[in-house]
């Protein structure tokens, strides 16, 4: 991966912002979620944004960035709740674009990282990615039996191969350290996600506390109120570093471990944050009638990912104490 | 060998972690995306001449992609394979032809982008059906019934008669005849995941089917028939079943529907049935009138059994064909029965055909039996348990061979159980409002038919990989297959995966019924794993130039070597071959059939004023052989006897006019966790059998053979107290029926 402009991260996330609020906006949240399985408007002028070829080399047609671009980009995924395949496309069939032709940058891409894992969007992947014993290819007949899904953005579902053909498209030796790469940097853009719904959440709460009226005053003029904003914010703070040091692992190709364990960590921090905003929103949001409720959802999905429990937890404690 | 057997250790079910933490995927689950929706039209009545079907209006429907009827599967029927080929009326059409048979019977099938749409579409098939007089097992039984089926004359589709010793001159001679009439309601499977399922068109012609059922293979000879295709073009599987009990043994018409739907439309198609539908339609049990006499000398020993068992079996014939046979069995619980003369008829009836739900009848012949008994304790003036004793077949006698039949009490002791039992059951004081009574009943349990399949193989990893076409739901096959293969294999558990119910594995397997499985699939696991040894030391023997017996198996490191040469050693990858070591094995013993027996005790607590009973105690002294899993094995004697609980206090599957009056949960009462007895006491009485290698009999049904008898039994002692003139007839035991026992208003 070519080593981008510091100031790039920033760019892209803005431009993110930008485009997210045009296309995904968070105005009508939950209608938006419920008309339609991928943030199509979001999906295409991603497409021409060039959000598929980011991790993609320049040869490509890619920009060739790293884990810290791809934090940005994510963290405004996670703020909007765009939903669709955005880890698979933009990590998994970014890296491949270097080895594969994977069709138009508008192909909502699958990736299949084990047999009978639950993929996110497969019934309506354009392309689905499989990784095999020595190679990753390309699946064809492949079915996608979806499941129910408690997260309102996301879409899974199991993926039977039986009677499927999977024609390799990077074998051995690579196909080992693709696969890495695609693990490594997924974390990445999950835990960006995770840093934008906390952050959103955030927000949410601040705006609300000074909305709400109580007894002629906002509820953020109290003092309880006020404390739970801060320990939000501070909580949030924490959700921010580990994404920070999540990035710098996989820049500097530290040890899988470390990384799930400071995902861990980050998805529990982000719970505790969407949890305490749905204590400011005085409950508002437990149910699927405010847009906080996608935010606490998706949020709880995300911890699930890493679904690794209390070890991991220890060790990203021990590596954020340095 | 390892230095611990697994055979006879409660280790965790191998099937858990995926279930508890959700990853259970059950046929309904298994849908793949852009599936149609298939939603099925069905009969109203009982009986009905289909006047007209008009479905043009379905057809309208947005999202609709087609609307069948018979005329559009040129009238494909379903051969039910429990039943000879032969009996014309062993054809169930897969959408009514002329007539419906039962409420529920399919009429028309209507396919659908989404389920809403299909089903708005099923309410826009109009159609009239002329009612025809509905045929009970009454009516059926009294010669003047309509006929259900054309070839059918009097309705009845099966007669037989089990005669042996000289029952008349018997009766002649005995002290004491005795004499039980009953009717015995229908019963349903109850299975918490109802029947669904689902199918798609496969790249070479074919098709998969996800379903839930307990037979892979039989849904596979099914279907490969009705979709004209090899057997090799139908693959089907059945992932996760949630309860089977019997029911889904059969091979259903919209199995049928659905996977011909896939083939002929070129799409995935699922079904899953409402509650209601799988009331109606998946087939119940039971459902039988038996008219039985007992003779006895003076001192209590019985001479003969003689009667009629009188069966129902529904619109079409199924496995309620086999009650009858198996009713008359069981009746010799563990008695020594010098003479029997027996007829049984089964008659076409308008309700959903029968079938076997746990136990398969066995209860019904065990609760005669066990009721004969305790009139004949009432006739002689004996002790309950006393009467049984001098009964009983004892040790000394065995291998007994019932003269006339083809079964042999080949082991078990049953005086010992009786005893174990006996000794531990007591009946407490009235006191609080309440009395209480107390029973002891014995039986046993035939188990074992057919054949089984396994297929091993071990991998140059160490892996062993065993594939068995037994389909589960929920008994642990796994497990248990997993712990007989470690043992016999001489492998550590962790390295043993074991596939099921698919029927790409192996070649063709029979049912998941009848307590089975432990034989057969144990025995066939064992064998694979025995020779599977035997090849493996084999070849490291040639390759090292040692003598087997000095050869050491490593399967952790996936190494053998040489005894006390720790310096040779070969690793799998050289040993075996390309694909590792491949086993095919199977079971197919001549006399496969062994005994489980036991003796039960119940106490129960009866309230006066409501009539309410509550099962307060329950003892059982079991002999299932050799136990390959004991925490498993007790899951399935509470769980049986559960079962036979709601047998004998809470389950009826009711029809008034042909109507099924109990068509959900709330009308169809099953135990639920305040019914299950404070105290269970299980006490383990196994004795060997040599009827199979392994020594291994029958569990699953076991527990819910005896409970109805014995807990009969004992509401019979706690109502007498009250109104010694009582006698328990019919069953299940509701309070309204038990306050009209106390008040002398007779319980039938």
């Amino acid at each position: 991966m070519s080593a981008a402009a510091p100031d790039y991260a920033q760019e892209i996330q803005r431009s993110a912002r930008e485009i997210l609020a045009r296309t995904a906006s968070t105005e009508g949240l939950l209608e938006r979620l419920r008309a339609e399985d991928v943030s199509r408007g979001a999906w295409d002028a991603a497409a021409q944004a060039g959000w598929f070829r980011l991790l993609s080399g320049e040869a490509a047609g890619g920009l060739g960035a790293g884990p810290a671009e791809l934090a940005a980009l994510f963290r405004e995924i996670g703020r909007h709740l765009a939903a669709g395949p955005w880890v698979d496309t933009v990590v998994a069939a970014g890296l491949l674009r270097d080895h594969a032709d994977l069709g138009p940058d508008t192909a909502l891409i699958g990736y299949l990282p084990e047999p009978g894992a639950v993929v996110e969007f497969a019934a309506v992947a354009d392309v689905l990615v499989v990784r095999g014993p020595d190679s990753i290819g390309l699946a064809r007949g492949a079915l996608a039996m979806p499941l129910k899904s408690f997260d309102l953005a996301g879409r899974p579902a199991q993926v039977d191969l039986t009677g499927a053909t999977v024609e390799a498209v990077v074998e051995g030796a690579e196909a080992e350290r693709v696969a890495v790469a695609i693990a490594r940097l997924a974390r990445v853009a999950r835990s960006g996600e995770l840093a934008g719904l906390a952050a959103a959440a955030l927000d949410m709460s601040v705006r609300y506390a000074g909305e709400r009226v109580q007894f002629d005053r906002p509820i953020g003029a109290f003092q309880a109120v006020q404390h739970r904003i801060a320990e939000m914010a501070v909580t949030r703070t924490a959700v921010d570093s580990a994404l920070a040091a999540i990035v710098t692992l996989a820049a500097s190709e530290g040890t899988d471990a470390e990384q799930a364990a400071l995902y861990e960590y980050a998805a529990g921090e982000a719970r505790t944050v969407v949890l305490s905003a749905l204590q400011v929103h005085g409950g508002i949001g437990f149910s699927a009638e405010h847009p906080l409720h996608a935010y606490i959802k998706r949020v709880l999905r995300l911890q699930a990912v890493a679904g690794e429990g209390e070890p991991l937890l220890d060790l990203g404690g021990r590596l954020l104490a340095g | 060998m390892s230095a611990q057997p697994y055979i006879g250790r409660s280790v965790r079910r191998l099937e858990d972690p995926h279930l508890l933490t959700g990853r259970g995927r059950y046929a309904g689950d298994v849908s793949p995306a852009g599936s149609l929706h298939m939603a099925v039209v069905r009969s109203p009545l009982g009986h009905g001449r289909i006047a007209s079907i008009d479905t043009a209006a379905a057809r309208e429907v947005a999202g609709v992609v087609a609307v069948w009827t018979a005329a559009d599967l040129e009238r494909a029927f379903v051969v039910d394979e429990f039943v000879s080929a032969k009996l014309p009326a062993n054809r169930r059409p897969v959408l009514a032809w002329e007539t419906a048979r039962y409420v529920g019977e399919p009429l028309a099938a209507v396919f659908a982008e989404t389920p809403l749409a299909a089903a708005d579409a099923a309410a826009l098939v109009y159609f009239e059906l002329d009612p025809l007089p509905v045929v009970d097992l009454e009516t059926a039984r009294s010669g003047a019934a309509e006929r259900i089926d054309a070839a059918t004359e009097g309705n009845l589709v099966q007669r037989g008669r089990v005669d042996y010793g000289d029952a008349v001159a018997a009766f002649a001679a005995a002290a004491h005849v005795v004499r039980f009439d009953v009717h015995l309601p229908r019963i349903c499977g109850g299975a918490m995941e109802p029947r669904a399922v689902s199918a798609w068109p496969t790249p070479g012609g074919g098709v998969r089917v996800a379903t839930s059922t307990q037979a892979v293979f039989t849904v596979r000879r099914a279907l490969a028939r009705l979709l004209s295709l090899e057997v090799g073009h139908v693959e089907v599987v059945a992932e996760d079943v949630g309860g089977g009990f019997g029911p889904k043994a059969a091979a259903y018409g919209e199995e049928a529907l659905v996977a011909l739907a896939a083939q002929r439309l070129g799409r995935p198609v699922t079904w899953t049935a409402s509650r209601s539908e799988d009331f109606q339609t998946t087939y119940h049990s039971h459902g039988v009138a038996v008219a039985a006499e007992l003779a006895a000398d003076a001192e209590g020993r019985i001479l003969a059994l003689r009667g009629t068992v009188d069966q129902e079996a529904g619109g079409y014939p199924s496995m309620g064909l086999i009650q009858p046979p198996t009713i008359v069995t069981h009746l010799l619980s563990q008695y020594a029965v010098p003479a029997m003369a027996f007829e049984h008829r089964t008659f076409l009836t308008n309700a959903v055909p029968t079938a076997a739900v746990r136990g398969g009848s066995r209860p019904v012949g065990n609760y005669v039996v066990e009721r004969l008994v305790d009139r004949l304790a009432d006739a002689t003036g004996l002790d309950r348990v006393e009467v049984r004793r001098r009964n009983q077949v004892t040790p000394d006698r065995m291998p007994l061979a019932v003269e006339g039949t083809v079964h042999v009490y080949d082991s078990g002791d049953f005086p010992a159980q009786l005893e174990a039992v006996a000794s531990r059951i007591r009946r407490p004081p009235a006191g609080a409002g309440l009395v209480y009574g107390a029973g002891v009943v014995v039986g046993a349990e035939t188990s074992g038919f057919g054949f089984e399949p396994a297929r091993l193989v071990v991998a140059a990893d160490g892996r062993a990989r065993l594939d068995i076409g037994s389909t589960p739901q929920g008994q642990g096959h796994r497990t248990m297959a997993a712990q007989v293969l470690a043992d016999r294999l001489g492998w550590p558990l962790e390295l043993i995966d074991v596939g099921v119910a698919d029927t790409t594995h192996v070649g063709d397997a029979l049912v998941t019924g009848g307590s089975r499985t432990a034989m057969y699939v144990g025995n066939v696991a064992a064998m694979a794993g025995r020779e599977a040894r035997r090849r493996l030391l084999e070849l490291a023997s040639e390759k090292l130039e040692a003598a087997s017996a000095d050869i050491v198996v490593d399967p952790v490191k996936a190494v053998a070597g040489v005894l006390g040469v720790p310096a040779r050693q070969v690793p799998f990858a050289e040993l075996l071959p390309e694909g590792g070591l491949q086993v095919e094995e199977r079971y197919a013993p001549e006399r496969g059939t062994a005994w489980g027996s036991s003796a039960h005790g119940a106490v129960v607590s009866l309230d006066p004023d409501t009539g309410k009973v509550e099962v307060e105690r329950y003892v059982i002294a079991h002999d299932i052989g050799r136990s390959i899993n004991p925490m498993t094995v007790e899951g399935q004697l509470i769980g049986g006897l559960v079962h036979g609980l709601g047998i004998a206090l809470l389950e009826e599957a009711r029809y008034v006019d042909g109507q099924l009056v109990t068509g959900s949960f709330l009308d169809y009462s099953t135990p639920t966790a305040p019914d299950i007895p404070r105290e269970i006491e299980l006490l383990d009485c196994a004795t060997r059998t040599e009827q199979n290698p392994e020594g291994f009999k029958g569990v699953g049904e076991s527990a819910t053979i005896m409970s109805p008898a014995a807990i009969a039994s004992a509401v019979e002692d706690a109502v007498r107290q009250l109104n010694p003139a009582a006698e328990v007839v019919g069953l299940p035991l509701t309070p309204d029926r038990v306050l009209a026992l106390i008040q002398g208003e007779g319980g039938r």
